[in-house]
Order: structure tokens, then C-alpha cells, then sequence
């Protein structure tokens, strides 16, 4: 009772904030919501024994991503956008897709309906599936972890070198010129002098 | 809760993220609901591998991996946006037509 109960009003927050994020046209707000959504979906993982993937969950999804999000909104974002229509006018054709796409979704699900009631729904059980998941990422798995990294580490590089523009150089491997260093006997000395008196007059 | 109801809010929140990717102009946006779709699809796999497979440690390291690829997407969609940003001013995609003959 009080799982269905915390299904219908995890999933209603989550769906109310999805809505926000795709309506809503001030994008901070479109991130902040998105934060709450993967909130609320991090909950159906914690509602259906899913531990391991809650914690996930929030640390990948809300701590990171959803802040990642946060800051390139800051970074990118201006406040002469907020006066513009956020849709395209593709909206119809949008709309149409989506239905078309949560209609054949909702088929696959009323097929798999019948099948699944027979099926016993599984127990809580002991719980935790940490363990589990431990042994398999590091048993059989192995392989599949270490190419995760490589793509992260890829990604990583990628990012930071996509972020840092390639434009203002010619050659994109060349290094980053340092700044120059300060003369002790240039500007910076004459810059000084005048600040310091005050204070000792 | 059976499997249905995961599935339906998979559903609807994978449509919500079909309408968001096409219909919104901005780019950052555009990402956001491509996260929204891939975590209807984490949903979807989580609840199938809870409710219908005898193991639920098999199919939540599918979902981690999962995670783990969206996670790596989001990092390089964003890098590009702030690039594409820094050329042409702008994070509406109508407006990257350099490639438009």
C-alpha cells in the first residue's frame, strides 16, 4: 500500500518536472527541474530495491550532470533569450512524435501485461544488491569496466580540450602560452608604489 | 506497483523527452531532454530486470553502464556548446546553419 502510494507520487513529481523542463523558458529554471525530475526518478530506483543505482543516481545524475547543467546555462545563456518563444515550429510534429512514440510504448506495454501477470513479482528479498553488483563489474564484467573507463577518460579529454576552443590557435596542439610573468623592475613596481603610500600617510 | 506502472512512466517520460529534443530552441535544452530520454530507458530496464529477471544484480550494472555512457555524452554535448557558443554568440540551434547549402 505504501509503495503504490509513493510510486504514484514519485512518478507524478517526476513527470510534472520533465514537463517543466521541456515548457518552462527560462533555462535555469529548466535545470533546476531537471535536477528534481532524476531526484524523483532515483526514488522509483530506491522503490523498486534498486540501492546501488539510487546512490548512483544521485551522485552521477543530480550532483553532476544537472550541475554541469546549471553552470553552462550560466555560462551561455543571456537575458535577451528569456524574450523569446523557447519552440521552434516544429511543435506539431513534436507533439505528434511523442504520442506516436508513448502509443507504441504503452502497446509494447499492454502486450507485455498479460504475459507478466502471470510471472511472480518478485520478493523485497534480503535487499541489497551492491555486492552483487561488485562481484559482477569485477568478475565476469571486468572487460566491459575497463572499456568504460577508456571512454570516460576519452570523454574527459575531449571535453576539456572542445571547451577550451580551438579557434584561437592554428595549430590545436600547441600549448597554451603562459601569461606573462611580472618584471620586477616594469610597471608592476610603479603600480605598487602609488597603492602602498596612502596607507602610510 | 507491477511492471506496468514503471513501464508507463517510462513511456511518458520518453515521449516528454521526444517532444523536448525536436520542439525547443535551445541547445542546452535540447540536452536536457535527451537526458530525460535516457532516463526513461534506465527506468525501463531497471523495472523489467526487477519484476521479471530472477538476478536484479545483472541488470542494474546494464543500468550503470548505461548511466556511465549518458554521463560521458552529457560532458562532451556541453563542450561542444560551449564551443559552438563561443563562434556564433548564440545557443539556438536554428541559427548553426553553416553547414546548410
Amino acid at each position: 500500500m505504501l509503495t503504490t502510494v509513493l510510486f504514484f507520487v514519485l512518478s507524478g513529481f517526476a513527470l510534472a518536472a520533465a514537463l517543466g523542463v521541456v515548457l518552462v523558458r527560462n533555462t535555469v529554471y529548466a535545470a533546476l527541474l531537471l535536477g528534481g525530475c532524476l531526484s524523483m526518478v532515483g526514488g522509483l530506483y530506491a522503490l523498486m530495491g534498486a540501492d546501488f543505482l539510487f546512490a548512483a543516481q544521485i551522485l552521477i545524475y543530480v550532483g553532476a550532470i544537472a550541475i554541469l547543467f546549471l553552470f553552462v546555462v550560466l555560462l551561455a545563456g543571456r537575458r535577451a533569450e528569456l524574450s523569446e518563444i523557447p519552440f521552434n515550429d516544429l511543435v506539431l510534429p513534436a507533439s505528434a512524435a511523442a504520442v506516436v512514440a508513448a502509443m507504441l510504448l504503452a502497446g509494447i506495454v499492454l502486450q507485455i501485461n498479460g504475459i507478466s501477470s502471470d510471472l511472480p513479482v518478485k520478493p523485497a528479498g534480503n535487499g541489497l544488491t551492491t555486492a552483487g553488483i561488485g562481484q559482477l563489474l569485477l568478475g565476469p564484467h571486468a572487460l566491459g569496466m575497463e572499456i568504460l573507463g577508456i571512454v570516460l577518460l576519452v570523454a574527459l579529454v575531449g571535453a576539456s580540450l572542445l571547451a577550451r576552443g580551438l579557434g584561437e590557435s592554428e595549430d590545436p596542439m600547441a600549448p597554451v602560452p603562459a601569461p606573462a610573468m611580472p618584471e620586477a623592475n616594469g610597471d608592476l613596481a610603479h603600480g605598487i608604489v602609488p597603492a602602498k603610500e596612502p596607507q602610510q600617510v | 506497483m507491477d511492471l506496468a506502472g514503471y513501464l508507463i512512466v517510462s513511456a511518458i517520460l520518453f515521449a516528454i523527452g521526444v517532444f523536448g529534443a525536436i520542439a525547443r530552441r535551445n541547445l542546452i535544452s535540447v540536452l536536457m531532454s535527451i537526458e530525460l530520454m535516457f532516463n526513461a530507458s534506465n527506468l525501463n530496464l531497471v523495472a523489467a530486470n526487477r519484476l521479471l529477471h530472477p538476478d536484479p544484480a545483472l541488470g542494474q550494472m546494464l543500468a550503470i553502464f548505461s548511466i556511465t555512457i549518458a554521463a560521458a555524452e552529457a560532458v562532451v554535448g556541453l563542450a561542444l556548446v560551449l564551443a559552438i557558443y563561443r563562434k556564433f554568440d548564440t545557443v539556438f540551434v536554428e541559427k548553426f546553419n553553416l553547414l546548410k547549402g
